[in-house]
């Protein structure tokens, strides 16, 4: 066998766990997501193939999935607008080293090692109307009538939900704060030379070296909200109503009632849209292109 | 090492550590040959060990008899058989069972689950052990058996799914009785029409009191509880709720005036926090005297004299009734306690064991005083009434000289979707008035329709 036969055979051998893994773990588990997406299932018989019903029944029951389109392209919206701007913007703070930056980073770590389930929980205190935090403090600075049903009400509902992540930007910052740390010395110093000030090495040089971190922030930051589950199970359950629905509450309501066919209906939509998010924010970011 | 052997060791190692991080040891059951942990070569015990997940334990109030019964379970049958409970939130327990029954990890001993999966999987696919031979070969237990429950649990071709009921618990509602009488209220509730009910209702508001304990959070279960009794004093509503099927249709002008009469508790009678308060909330506003009634099971009972939860003296104030129109809930039509079929035969007879010990006349009865209930064919000892918490002994008084009917509540003849999540979900529109009572039904019904089977 000669040298360049031998090394990929080498290659291949070493790449063989990981492709049997990624059979195992991720195709076996989204082709069989999306075959029995086409079939009535209860988890316990064999699956009876029922055509588009479970699309059907997921898209026109009634305006449930309408409701969580909507909640998922506002959220969407948000999350790549405020949510990656507060990441990208703390990133470009701490690019600067100021006093205690350091400090900031590890904190800004810490609720991203505390468990989504219990972030919920927390914040169903928080915006308890009795005891919780922000109601009190509208009620101690003087609007004594302060009683909104954080979770409860609408929009309330939606707004709570929202900040129950829409400061945890940590994720983005990392991303960004990396990019920036591996941007050539030199290129800021002939910016320098060339006269640039503060504002235009940053509008000019780093934002526009760092587009491609800024796009996977924004691919993470919307794929988190179309997976989001706990935060609104935990909290409002989609209520009022169906005022705070998506899509994986609705994918968990098919598993609760043994609909396991129109669970995975719900489960390749949410597929379908990731892919489709990941397709277009790397075009708009241009994230194949290189930069250097 | 050569560079290919080398190679081939790393790939090895890498195999190998895939394959150990993706193994890992499951099984619900285990038969320990040792006693206490340490080898006895001479005389090996096989003591069978069914490790049980279960919700009556750590804060949850069924683990206050249920975890010492384990305990005098596990005693009396010392390096036979033994139960280790592992504890599971309530709320988890269903979904939890079925997870396992999809793996086929079932635990050996199952109470009750979530009812479309016990109906449609459990039964029809006949995956329950079979207990009506053991029953039949225990007379003495099963002249205690409700005869309701019995045949409730008989399928048509004769098995028994689950272990029928001796006693049951009729779900009333506790009154602080020093706001009854400053709001001048005398007639009991239970001789009470809904009519007279919400007069007391107003009296007690006028008299600065927060009537009710109300909650729309979690499975709204004390506005489900009252909800149910006032169904029952509708035409056709005492029927319905006796019904073994699920009820899918809230249309009917019983239901509308059901939910109109919610509508007003929420709007007049209750808290501030009533609207998302959780089971916590709404017992934590009776218990500080913050509201005159709350609908409860007799397992809240203990919390009366508990001061780390109640305010010191409460259980003196504490009164107990049936509902308006002489109601009270209670459920003898539903699966309780079952065996797995095609366990090992000394885990199916450990699990056997079990069921036996709770269904002891002396268990029931220690089951009764602290938790409270009856059993209709059960002789309690000379000393049950004198053991019983006063405010328990009250509710049986009623029960005794007051009952017309007892019915399920509505959390049994609503499928689980609505029972679960739905009701609480769609509660806050409906109290806030954004849904009348109708528009309220309509999204029900809709919503227990979609996967009606």
């Amino acid at each position: 066998m000669n040298k360049k036969w031998s090394t990929k055979l080498w290659i291949a051998i070493f790449l063989a766990p990981t492709i049997l893994m990624f059979l195992m773990f991720n195709l076996t588990p989204i082709v069989t997501v999306f075959v029995t997406g086409f079939t009535e299932w209860n988890g316990f018989s064999s699956p009876k193939f029922n055509g588009l019903d479970n699309y059907i029944n997921l898209v026109s029951y009634d305006d449930t999935f309408l409701i969580s389109l909507r909640n998922l392209f506002l959220w969407s919206a948000i999350a790549a607008t405020l949510h990656v701007g507060f990441g990208v913007l703390v990133a470009f703070i701490l690019y600067k080293r100021p006093f205690g930056w350091r400090v900031v980073r590890g904190t800004f770590m810490i609720p991203n090692v505390i468990s989504v389930a219990a972030w919920a929980i927390i914040y169903k205190f928080i915006f308890n109307d009795d005891i919780g935090v922000i109601n009190n403090f509208m009620r101690d600075i003087g609007f004594s009538d302060f009683h909104v049903k954080w979770f409860y009400e609408s929009p309330a509902a939606f707004i709570a939900i929202t900040l129950t992540w829409l400061f945890y930007a940590v994720i983005v910052t990392l991303i960004v704060l990396n990019e920036l740390m591996a941007i050539p010395k030199e290129v800021h110093e002939a910016a320098l030379l060339d006269g640039a000030n503060g504002w235009q090495v940053t509008r000019y040089i780093n934002l526009p070296l760092v587009k491609g971190a800024i796009g996977t922030g924004v691919i993470l930051s919307i794929t988190a909200r179309i997976a989001m589950f706990e935060e609104v199970a935990l909290t409002s359950r989609g209520g009022p109503g169906n005022d705070t629905y998506n899509i994986p509450l609705m994918l968990y309501n098919g598993i609760v009632n043994s609909e396991y066919g129109y669970a995975n209906s719900a489960a390749t939509v949410m597929i379908i849209i990731g892919v489709l998010v990941m397709i277009v924010v790397s075009r708009l970011f241009k994230m194949n292109e290189k930069i250097y | 090492m050569k560079k290919g052997s080398k190679a081939l060791f790393l790939l090895c190692l890498s195999i190998l550590l895939t394959i150990t991080a993706c193994s890992g040891q499951n099984g619900n059951s285990t038969v320990d040959n040792t006693s206490n942990g340490t080898e006895d070569a001479a005389s090996p015990k096989k003591e069978v060990v069914l490790n049980i997940p279960h919700y009556k334990s750590g804060q949850n109030v069924g683990a206050k008899f249920f975890l010492p019964q384990v305990e005098r379970f596990n005693n009396k049958y010392a390096g036979q058989y033994k139960i280790v409970i592992e504890e599971i939130p309530q709320d988890d327990y269903a979904a939890k069972i079925k997870l396992l029954a999809q793996q086929n990890e079932l635990p050996a001993l199952i109470e009750g689950g979530d009812k479309d999966f016990l109906r449609d999987v459990i039964v029809k696919g006949e995956k329950f052990y079979d207990l009506k031979q053991w029953i039949d070969s225990k007379p003495e237990m099963k002249k205690l058996m409700v005869e309701e429950s019995l045949v409730y649990n008989t399928t048509q071709s004769g098995k028994i799914v689950s272990l029928p009921i001796i006693s049951f618990s009729p779900i009333g509602l506790y009154y602080n009785k020093e706001m009854f009488e400053k709001a001048g209220i005398t007639k009991p509730i239970s001789q009470m029409n809904f009519a007279e009910f919400d007069e007391a209702l107003e009296s007690l508001k006028k008299a600065g009191f927060t009537p009710l304990s109300l909650m729309s959070g979690e499975n709204a279960w004390t506005s489900m509880l009252l909800a149910s009794s006032f169904l029952a004093n509708e035409p056709g509503g005492a029927e319905l709720l006796k019904s073994t099927e699920f009820s899918y249709d809230y249309t009917d002008p019983m239901w509308i005036n059901t939910f109109a009469e919610i509508k007003k508790w929420f709007e007049k009678y209750t808290t501030d926090n009533a609207i998302g308060a959780g089971y916590a909330d709404a017992a934590n506003n009776f218990l500080n005297e913050r509201t005159a009634i709350i609908a409860n099971g007799p397992w809240m009972v203990p919390d009366f004299s508990d001061t780390t939860k109640a305010a010191e003296g409460l259980d003196k104030k504490v009164g107990a009734s049936i509902y308006p129109g002489g109601v009270a809930l209670a459920t003898v039509n539903e699966y309780t306690w079952w065996i797995p079929k095609g366990l090992k035969e000394e885990e199916t007879q450990a699990a056997l064991a079990f069921l036996e010990f709770m269904s002891m006349p002396e268990e029931k009865e220690a089951e009764m005083v602290l938790l409270g209930g009856t059993s209709p064919k059960l002789e309690t000892s000379a000393e049950f009434d004198s053991k019983l918490d006063p405010i328990l002994l009250e509710l049986n008084n009623t029960i005794k000289s007051d009952l017309k009917q007892t019915v399920q509540s509505l959390g049994i003849i609503w499928p689980e979707q609505i029972a679960g999540t739905e009701f609480g979900k769609f509660l806050p529109l409906l109290a806030k008035g954004t849904l009348t009572p109708e528009q309220f039904a309509e999204e029900m019904t809709k919503k227990a329709q979609q996967f009606k089977k």
